[in-house]
């Protein structure tokens, strides 16, 4: 089973993104109000503390709106409880904690930006479709809660455009490719749909910046990928440089630190990449609009596409730079 | 506490506890259907939902667990089954040090790559059976079949990743 643990292990490691509690606890906490209004309020108590637990319960159903009151205590006190003893919790429940734990954590919590209250990134527009000759799925983002909505509007129609005429060309030349297929005796049967994927990617959000990048897939046979990067400063509202995030330096900075990676990731034997040695020029320097995206650290991850600096099976390579 | 009660609130806090205890582990099961971080979200967040809307119908709090992974699973072969998407594993995705000196890299990917070529319901056995330790009853539970239809499954899955069994499968039933 040694393979399957190397699988697990792997299975393990996925990433967990930092907002899923926040998403996970909003989930929670929206239906709070319709569940408990449906509890009936002669929950009988098995201890003292639960009184409290009780009058809460009662609470809510007296008046719809008992989430900021009782509905919040409850909360909090689910989550102090299931950070400090959560194996404890399932069977035990909520009670056996007093008011003032509940209240001194919620005073802890009330500062934390919930969902909606920030910039965000959503699923605006989603498209998905077939033919005989092409399957397209896009999935595009839209921004929103930026301070500068004219900002925001131009970012959002932005990469409607972009990515509209991107699929119509794919598709366009996937008519072509097909004819041309046929033409030359091709069988409609073995003819390979081509697929074209557009998706999206947060890759930070922070009170300061929020980091994006669109991708589009295009897959027969092999699979291309082109993706377009979108870093804004929330503050100003402009999109950030490299320039902007590592100093006038950055050109030295990124080349150093990328060419030392390389070197570090070279020591591995599976890991290849181009060093002029059979002709493909490996890298030399970071291009004037080199792509890049913020990851949660804050640093700039600066980002080669396939084939651009290793052969193809090493896919997309990322280097992180820090300042 | 009256059983009749619905939704009983031991059940709701065991609910809520579930939840939050193992919220990593749901996300990263989803994650390992739709290998996509904006669906994996989207995915956990409307079982969370429909848990919620349904929670009534449950009346016993030590089936919450294995209920929630029900509710989770559908939606995930749900989403799978939607989007038909193939998801190219390639090279670059296995994190650094994934790697160890019994297995190859080349191995690990054929490997990982016959599990997602494997229909949803055999791989979510394979999945909650081997990476989170879950009682093949408990499996049985959450795609809905009974005991002898997992262990077949289970079987035949195994057959196919071409991996050796070492009799310790069918453990702690």
């Amino acid at each position: 089973m040694n393979k399957m643990r190397e699988l697990r292990r792997l299975y393990e490691n996925t990433e967990i993104p930092p907002e899923l509690s926040h998403i996970v606890n909003s989930a929670l906490h929206q239906n709070e109000n319709g569940i408990l209004k449906n509890v009936k309020s002669e929950v009988r108590s098995e201890n003292e503390n639960q009184g409290e637990l009780k009058m809460s319960v009662i609470k809510n159903e007296a008046n719809g709106t008992g989430r900021a009151s009782a509905g919040k205590g409850r909360r909090n006190l689910y989550r102090s409880l299931t950070a400090a003893a959560a194996a404890l919790a399932v069977m035990v429940g909520a009670f056996g904690y007093g008011v003032s734990t509940n209240e001194a954590f919620a005073d802890s919590v009330s500062g934390m930006p919930l969902l909606g209250t920030l910039a965000r990134v959503f699923i605006g527009e989603q498209v998905d479709e077939s033919d005989d000759i092409i399957h397209v799925e896009m999935k595009l983002p839209k921004v929103e809660g930026l301070t500068d909505k004219a900002v925001e509007e131009r970012i959002n129609t932005e990469i409607h455009d972009k990515m509209t005429a991107i699929v119509e060309d794919a598709k366009q030349r996937a008519a072509e490719n097909k004819k041309a297929w046929l033409e030359t005796g091709g069988t409609e049967d073995e003819y390979m749909l081509r697929e074209v994927i557009v998706d999206y990617e947060v890759k930070s959000i922070s009170n300061d910046v929020l980091s994006f990048v669109v991708s589009k897939t295009e897959t027969s046979g092999s699979a291309y990928y082109e993706m377009y990067y979108y870093n804004i400063d929330l503050n100003t509202n402009k999109e950030l440089t490299l320039k902007d995030m590592l100093g006038d330096d950055y050109i030295e900075i990124a080349n150093k630190q990328i060419s030392d990676e390389i070197a570090v990731r070279s020591k591995n034997p599976d890991n290849l990449y181009f060093d002029g040695s059979e002709g493909v020029e490996g890298f030399k320097t970071i291009a004037a609009d080199q792509s890049f995206y913020v990851n949660d650290a804050g640093n700039p991850v600066v980002v080669f596409n396939k084939y651009e600096i290793s052969p193809g099976y090493m896919g997309i390579q990322e280097f992180e730079i820090t300042k | 506490m009256s059983t009749m009660e619905k939704p009983n609130e031991m059940i709701y806090n065991a609910f809520i506890d579930c939840v939050q205890e193992n919220q990593d582990r749901f996300y990263r099961l989803a994650y390992s259907y739709v290998k996509n971080k904006e669906s994996a979200l989207d995915i956990v967040q409307n079982a969370i939902y429909n848990g919620l809307r349904a929670i009534h119908t449950l009346n016993e709090p030590s089936y919450v667990k294995t209920w929630f992974y029900r509710i989770l699973v559908n939606a995930c072969i749900d989403e799978l089954r939607k989007t038909k998407r193939l998801v190219p594993t390639d090279p670059q995705e296995l994190p650094e040090g994934a790697v160890s000196e019994s297995v190859s890299r080349e191995e690990l990917l054929d490997l990982q790559q016959a599990l997602e070529s494997l229909d949803p319901e055999s791989k979510t056995i394979v999945v909650l059976r081997y990476f989170e330790d879950m009682k093949l009853s408990d499996i049985a539970d959450v795609i809905g079949a009974n005991l002898s239809t997992v262990k077949t499954r289970l079987y035949r899955a195994l057959e196919k990743l071409k991996v050796e069994l070492e009799g310790d499968v069918f453990k702690n039933e």
